[in-house]
């Protein structure tokens, strides 16, 4: 019962986040802003619809959206709200986690190679490196929560980090930070790639998914969302602990997340395309610090 | 008795230079059969009841007299080499079909009669307890691969790699003899179990760096690497496969075999190996995101595997000498893994560039394109592959890689003393993982997807059934690992636990066991999931209207095939910012300012490994300098060599009376 009801919150907060982003960008431009369950009737509607497909293409083209979204759903299930455990929870399964989402970022990655297209290659090639540098910098939060709670399970390690010192809720604040830097990295939001965009040639998430469209499309869609909701809700869960782990507070930081990325992406153009790599360097080099930090706090080391 | 009976199979093999060219493969293929069905017939024997099994002292013509014994550890590789063995030997066969015109006779008796001889020297060395034995093993790997090498030795390139893989292979061969006979002036008799009196009374960094240099140069480590893109560009398809599925892991043997009787200085060679792995690792695999050739492809790639594996066993001596027992056994079963599945996937990944090569008739990524079409079980298999490769579940690559991380994550989480090397082993691991997804998706995609990328390929087709059924039996172990982790897991513990020389806490492996369970149970789900969406998917398409249509090209709707993206541009954002571990070379003739039409022109880009640009450097010219000024006492001329032998008795002789010597 818990953990379907775990399941049911991260499904709604996936559904939840893309609409408050757009929300929050359409009020702060002074627009009305879509409807909050549009996201799910444009899903629904492509999920109607028939499918093209280039002759180029072969089977991993039709292939990879399922391999995506079947990645995103059992990673998604290894996510816990607040206090309520996940379906599937085990030592080590942030190791999964990792690897499940590289699974799906390389089906989507060939099959956008799959259609010859030179646009398609550019988005992929831009995808496999920023996925290839943004990795050591979730595996370091990942391992930096590791530290701090002692356990390598996703459902244990928020439930175990006590809240009684203040340098841990920095540190705890700051890891939520990172976690939201990953998450604007892995969906490609501002500033690294603006999903709103109509040029192909700055695209990156947009522009390996050109091809696709109807069921394929809908498929991408999801699993996007529900990957973005797994990122969102380790963001949430880290500054949950910060303070006391309550499913509600999670969920507002869910939207809170939501809102600070809807804010950021109103008020910041997206980064020159040469100087992501810094960018993302740069978040990994926080992540390290802030390991270290946690690490030397723990210990004890007077300065 | 065994021994006995493999050196009757290897005197069959002098039935090779008898027979009809058809018949030779053949022969060769089943004398390998037999002898790997009888090897690992006892090697399972050995790991099913955990005895090593002596086959006493042995006193034949061909070894001498000396001691043979499978143990835990050598039953391990002797698996993965006698699987390789197989599946190369059933590969051969298809491979040769297209060869059988072009060949004389005697070269193809001489090749398949090396692949007996690597095999079965192969498998002597891993059997040798006898230090003589071992050698002359080693020795006779070194040169019956060499004869592999240069099956097609009338192109001078082939001649010139298989010559410079021959001298480096001695190189390695005269530091194994170095170390070995260091030791043997101290401990008797002359067996590897003497290395532990010796380790224990001395100091063992200075031996044990000869140890490496000498298995390392057989490993690939960095900086002893160069010889493998070489090679393997060099050699045929299978052969590569062979070399770098069993020979490569033969090399690691003998680091294990080595590092299993040391017991002081653990944590100063632990950090050594996990550094030397690391750079590994992140030179392999940063060059190979480079490389056109896609053999050359694969052979940096199996150096960041090696990375990877010396990375674990870098960690798990680690933790063995600050008693974290836990992430010993844990770092060494999944570098046992990893070196497993590499054997498994490389092999494949050598025969699917085998079957591109014959049926495309080039191995430059950048002139093929669009084969999965025309190849689809190359296609598929190589698929395959590629989530093994890349570390993706579910399948064994995934497995092996968990486990090494499991150990590190452990270790962060119980904040033990190896918090900072376990972080850098995650980060390292982290980055070389991520940086592999791109260069595998770049070595498929360019290959397999989009369109052909020259019109010749038009009438390819898939390759023979030989050669697919030699996919079969590395293909088992992937699936099986993949799917049974745990089991793998308690197979492979006891033997990390012998190399270790400590033995894992009970309740600590039932965590293991119950998250290999989980991990499992995730993948099959995950799997099913898939499935059930692609089924879902094409149910509801079957009613609505699906159609063709070119690929979206942005409203330009002649799109040609040489307009899709290049390995080259692919992998250019990672060359732009990594530091220059190549030196690349651009030649191209420039557009001139006045074409207003432009003409065809050309550009050559060269990624060239650094390390191999230094063996043409000034110290080169230097050493050939001085070599042609001592070449001038050879004078051809038998006066003058005879009043050489007179000097050295002379100068024999006065050392001696002044007691210099």
């Amino acid at each position: 019962m818990e953990q379907i009801s775990t399941t049911i919150i991260i499904i709604i907060l996936a559904l939840l986040i893309p609409n408050t982003i757009s929300l929050t960008k359409a009020k702060l431009a002074g627009r009305r802003g879509v409807r909050i369950y549009q996201y799910f009737m444009d899903t629904i509607k492509l999920l109607r619809k028939g499918a093209v497909y280039s002759p180029t293409t072969t089977a991993i083209f039709k292939i990879a959206p399922s391999v995506y979204l079947g990645a995103s759903i059992v990673a998604m299930l290894m996510i816990p709200v607040g206090v309520l455990h996940p379906m599937f929870a085990f030592n080590g399964d942030v190791i999964m986690f990792c690897y499940l989402m590289a699974l799906g970022r390389a089906a989507i990655i060939l099959a956008a190679m799959d259609t010859g297209s030179s646009f398609e290659g550019m988005g992929a090639s831009r995808e496999a490196l920023y996925g290839a540098l943004i990795e050591p910098a979730l595996f370091l939060t990942i391992g930096t929560i590791a530290l701090i709670s002692g356990s390598t399970n996703f459902s244990d390690m928020f439930s175990l980090i006590k809240s009684d010192n203040i340098n841990m809720v920095i540190v705890m604040l700051i890891i939520g930070y990172i976690s939201i830097k990953i998450f604007t990295v892995e969906m490609g939001r501002i500033p690294i790639d603006d999903p709103k965009t109509h040029l192909e040639l700055t695209m990156i998430h947009e522009v390996m998914v050109l091809d696709y469209c109807g069921i394929d499309l809908a498929f991408i869609n999801i699993a996007n969302w529900l990957k973005g909701a797994s990122i969102a809700m380790i963001a949430a869960n880290a500054m949950t602990t910060a303070f006391a782990l309550n499913i509600w507070l999670t969920i507002a930081f869910t939207i809170f997340v939501a809102i600070a990325i809807g804010v950021v992406e109103s008020i910041y153009a997206r980064a020159k395309m040469a100087r992501n790599t810094t960018y993302i360097l740069t978040i990994t080099a926080i992540a390290m610090l802030i390991f270290f930090v946690a690490f030397i706090l723990l210990k004890d080391i007077k300065l | 008795m065994l021994i006995n009976l493999l050196i009757i199979l290897i005197s069959l093999a002098i039935l090779i230079f008898t027979v009809n060219s058809k018949y030779k493969i053949w022969i060769t293929m089943a004398i390998i059969a037999v002898g790997s069905i009888i090897s690992c017939y006892e090697a399972v024997k050995v790991i099913a009841t955990n005895n090593t099994y002596n086959l006493g002292k042995t006193n034949n013509f061909i070894l001498g007299e000396g001691y043979m014994s499978i143990d835990l550890l050598s039953a391990i590789f002797m698996i993965i080499v006698s699987c390789v063995a197989i599946s190369v030997a059933i590969y051969a066969c298809g491979y040769f079909k297209t060869h059988l015109e072009s060949k004389s006779k005697i070269q193809l008796s001489l090749h398949c009669f090396s692949l007996v001889a690597l095999y079965f020297a192969m498998i002597g060395a891993l059997a040798s307890q006898d230090i003589y034995r071992f050698l002359i093993c080693w020795e006779l790997m070194t040169i019956s691969s060499f004869l592999l090498i240069i099956f097609d030795a009338q192109n001078s390139e082939i001649r010139k790699n298989a010559l410079n893989y021959l001298v480096l292979m001695h190189i390695g061969f005269i530091a194994l003899v170095v170390a070995f006979s260091t030791i043997m002036t101290e401990v008797q008799p002359a067996t590897f179990d003497s290395l532990k009196s010796y380790f224990d009374n001395n100091n063992p960094i200075p031996i044990f760096s000869i140890f490496l240099l000498g298995f390392g140069i057989k490993a690939g480590i960095f900086p002893l690497h160069i010889w493998l893109p070489k090679t393997y560009s060099a050699a045929p398809s299978h052969v590569s496969a062979f070399m770098s599925g069993a020979m490569k892991t033969v090399g690691i043997y003998g680091v294990l075999r080595v590092l299993s009787y040391i017991n002081t200085e653990l944590m100063t060679i632990g950090i050594a190996l996990f550094i030397i792995g690391i750079i590994t690792g992140v030179w392999g695999v940063l060059l190979s995101t480079m490389q056109r050739d896609t053999k050359r492809f694969l052979a940096y790639s199996s150096m960041e595997n090696v990375g990877i594996i010396f990375l674990a066993i870098g960690v798990s001596l680690i933790g063995k000498a600050s008693g974290n027992n836990f992430m010993a056994i844990c770092a060494m079963t999944g570098a046992i893994m990893q070196l497993i599945s590499h054997s498994a996937f490389k092999t494949l990944l050598f025969f699917s560039v085998g079957n591109i090569c014959t049926q495309a008739k080039s191995t430059n990524m950048e002139k093929l394109g669009g084969l999965a079409k025309k190849m689809p079980m190359t296609a598929m298999l190589t698929m395959i592959c590629l989530v093994v490769a890349c570390g993706l579940p579910p399948l064994c690559g995934f497995i092996s890689e968990f486990m090494i991380y499991y150990g590190l994550f452990d270790t962060i989480a119980m904040q033990g003393n190896n918090v900072i090397i376990a972080i850098c082993g995650l980060v390292a691991m982290a980055f070389i993982g991520g940086v592999v997804i791109l260069a595998y998706t770049k070595f498929y995609s360019i290959i397999f997807l989009g369109n052909s990328r020259v019109h010749s390929h038009d009438k390819i087709v898939d390759v023979g059934t030989a050669r697919t059924i030699a996919f079969t039996i590395p293909l088992i172990f992937i699936v099986a690992i993949g799917f049974m982790p745990a089991t793998f897991f308690q197979i492979i513990t006891p033997i990390s636990e012998t190399i270790i020389g400590q033995v894992a806490h009970v309740t600590d492996m039932n965590s293991v066991v119950i998250s290999l369970n989980n991990v499992r149970l995730v993948s099959i789900v995950m799997v099913m999931i898939i499935i059930a969406l692609y089924i879902l998917k094409t149910q509801m398409l079957k009613k609505r209207v699906v159609t063709e249509s070119p690929t979206w090209g942005c409203g330009f709707t002649a799109p040609t095939e040489r307009m899709q993206y290049s390995g080259e541009s692919f992998s250019e954002g990672l060359q732009a910012i990594s530091p220059s571990i190549s030196k690349d070379k651009i030649e191209e003739d420039k557009i001139e300012r006045d074409e207003i039409f432009p003409n065809e022109h050309s550009v050559k880009i060269e990624h060239k490994d650094r390390i191999d640009t230094l063996f043409t450097q000034w110290w080169v010219a230097l050493i050939h300098k001085i070599n042609k000024k001592v070449m001038t006492i050879k004078t051809n001329r038998v006066n003058y060599y005879i009043l050489y032998a007179l000097l050295f008795f002379v100068v024999i002789f006065l050392l001696t009376i002044f007691n210099l010597m």
